[in-house]
């Protein structure tokens, strides 16, 4: 099974991971164009259709080497299968299964949510199930419950924006750079937090669902009243911006914790990097008594190495998908179902059975 | 010569999304939508209530596409719900799947359209959204759609009064463009 070659090609990112024999990192390479963008100066361009197809076999070949191994060595691969955009996942998709084709390895196509999910416990043995988890990136913001693994119930997500979006937006309004949500991080550490009162969605609503999108309009209309916020006073806005993101993430999770007796907490997903957020969850799990399990920096963006933490969780299970696996773009956290072969696919599952996920 | 548009103003988010529901009720296989206008303008809230009109269930959340660039929902037809926010040139939309499926199959409805408007089929019913005061305006160019003779019929629940209906003719979104 090991070493296992992981890729994630789900949206921005062309990512390969390979995990050793303890299920230990022992490579993981992320193919980033965010220095791409920066020169552009605002939000910007952040895909090239191609990058995937360009990128991959580099990324792959760059994971191998430093791990110090070959193709030839691999014991398993595995892909992101969803969700995601469908062009960018059957690239990393089709690259794995032509490897698995191939070489004849096992195959595993993987939710790139459960990655994220399960991304603070890479290389340790087991996830400590059941605990209570945020993701929270440019494209998600969910609660979900983890009882075990592929057992998954997501009890709060946005309406709207994510969370990510909400500072992504928030800046591009503000006129400062990109990535957004980094810039205000940086600008807030000199502001005050309290000065502007901004509004926290669905806060005094019941449920664990969140929203963000009133927010923007808010940041919108202080921009239109005010003009754009400069030198101190725009740091206070920012810091008082990114406390109303922090609140209300933080408020629905407390519930949640609360309502289903959790007291083990992930925090994941790109704005689990935020160190505002870091800091006032910190907080809270001390209040509360949480333990709170947070990836390293490395691992909280989009990453091949949190694939294959699942994936090799998955293969010791003696898990394997069919060679002709389908993407899934609109692939949800929940209980684990089989993933769907390609109705009609030329690629033909091999020899080995295809053994169905447990439900 | 300059197209023909309809324009009218919005209270809120309600009238925003009741806006978008009766649009569903006329739209068809192939239709496209093409939204512009500022941050925080309502596309999003349009896209709900399109989506609600559509039959899209109301546990189905309908969330801003501007990350993950195509949202996917199952209704009396397959919506796609799509965002051009984030793109940096009209090659990068072959990765959000836009000639495979806009036009063609469904209904799509899209974000930031105006950013490269030469995507577009002509059949596109363009919506512009713009912020007026604590109000919005919207702007609809329905070109030959089914759109063109009920648009005037619509009336939206805004409190104090529907505000009717009022043609003229006015550039393309991309062609005033501040």
């Amino acid at each position: 099974m090991f070493p296992l070659l992981a890729i994630e090609t789900s949206c921005d990112e062309t990512a390969a991971a390979v995990m050793g024999p303890e299920g230990q990192l022992l490579s993981s390479v992320v193919h980033s164009q965010i220095d791409d963008h920066a020169l552009f100066g605002g939000v910007v361009p952040e895909l090239a259709s191609r990058c995937h197809v360009e990128a991959i076999r580099g990324v792959v070949d760059r994971a191998l080497s430093d791990a110090g191994c070959s193709i030839e060595d691999l014991g398993c691969v595995a892909a992101t299968r969803g969700p995601g955009l469908v062009g960018s996942l059957l690239v990393g998709l089709s690259y794995a299964q032509g490897l698995a084709a191939a070489r004849d390895l096992p195959l595993l196509g993987i939710n790139h949510l459960e990655g994220h999910l399960l991304a603070p416990f890479v290389g340790s043995p087991e996830p400590p199930f059941p605990f209570l988890a945020l993701v929270v990136s440019g494209g998600h913001t969910e609660l979900v419950i983890a009882r075990g693994l592929g057992d998954y119930e997501v009890v709060g997500q946005t309406r709207d924006d994510a969370a990510g979006e909400a500072f992504d937006k928030g800046a591009r309004l503000l006129g400062l750079g990109y990535p957004g949500g980094v810039v205000i991080d940086r600008l807030s550490q000199q502001g005050d937090a309290a000065c502007y009162a901004l509004p926290r969605g669905m806060a005094k609503r019941p449920g664990f669902d969140f929203s963000f999108s009133g927010l923007k309009t808010a940041v919108w209309k202080h921009v239109q009243a005010n003009g754009v916020p400069q030198g101190s006073d725009q740091n206070d806005f920012c810091a008082s911006l990114q406390e109303a993101i922090v609140d209300a993430l933080l408020l629905k999770t407390r519930k949640a914790a609360r309502e289903w007796a959790m007291s083990d907490i992930v925090v994941t997903g790109g704005v689990a990097a935020n160190s505002r957020l870091r800091a006032r969850f910190q907080e809270v799990a001390d209040e509360e008594g949480w333990t709170l399990h947070r990836p390293v920096m490395s691992l909280c963006t989009d990453n091949a190495g949190m694939i294959g933490y699942v994936a090799a969780l998955r293969a010791s299970r003696g898990e394997r998908h069919s060679l002709s696996t389908a993407v899934c773009p609109g692939l949800a956290l929940g209980p684990d179902k089989p993933p769907t072969p390609l109705p009609g696919a030329l690629l033909e599952s091999g020899p080995s059975a295809e053994v169905p996920e447990r439900g | 010569m300059t197209p023909s548009a309809w324009t009218t103003t919005l209270s809120d988010d309600q009238a925003t999304r009741a806006l978008g529901a009766q649009v569903a009720q006329v739209v068809g296989e192939g239709e496209v939508l093409g939204l512009c206008g500022p941050l925080a303008a309502g596309k999003t809230t349009f896209c709900q209530g399109l989506a609600r009109g559509l039959g899209v269930p109301e546990e189905v959340a309908v969330r801003s596409p501007t990350f993950t660039l195509c949202n996917e929902y199952s209704g009396r037809l397959p919506i796609f719900h799509l965002d051009l926010y984030r793109l940096g040139s009209e090659d990068e939309a072959e990765v959000l799947g836009f000639r495979e499926r806009v036009g063609t199959v469904g209904v799509s409805v899209v974000e930031w359209a105006d950013l490269f408007p030469d995507l577009f089929p002509l059949h596109t019913v363009w919506i512009q959204l713009e912020h007026l005061g604590a109000r919005r305006q919207v702007t609809i160019w329905p070109g030959n759609s089914h759109l063109a003779a009920i648009l005037p019929t619509l009336s939206l629940p805004n409190p104090g009064g529907h505000e009717p209906w009022t043609e003229q003719s006015r550039p393309m979104p991309w062609e005033c463009s501040p």
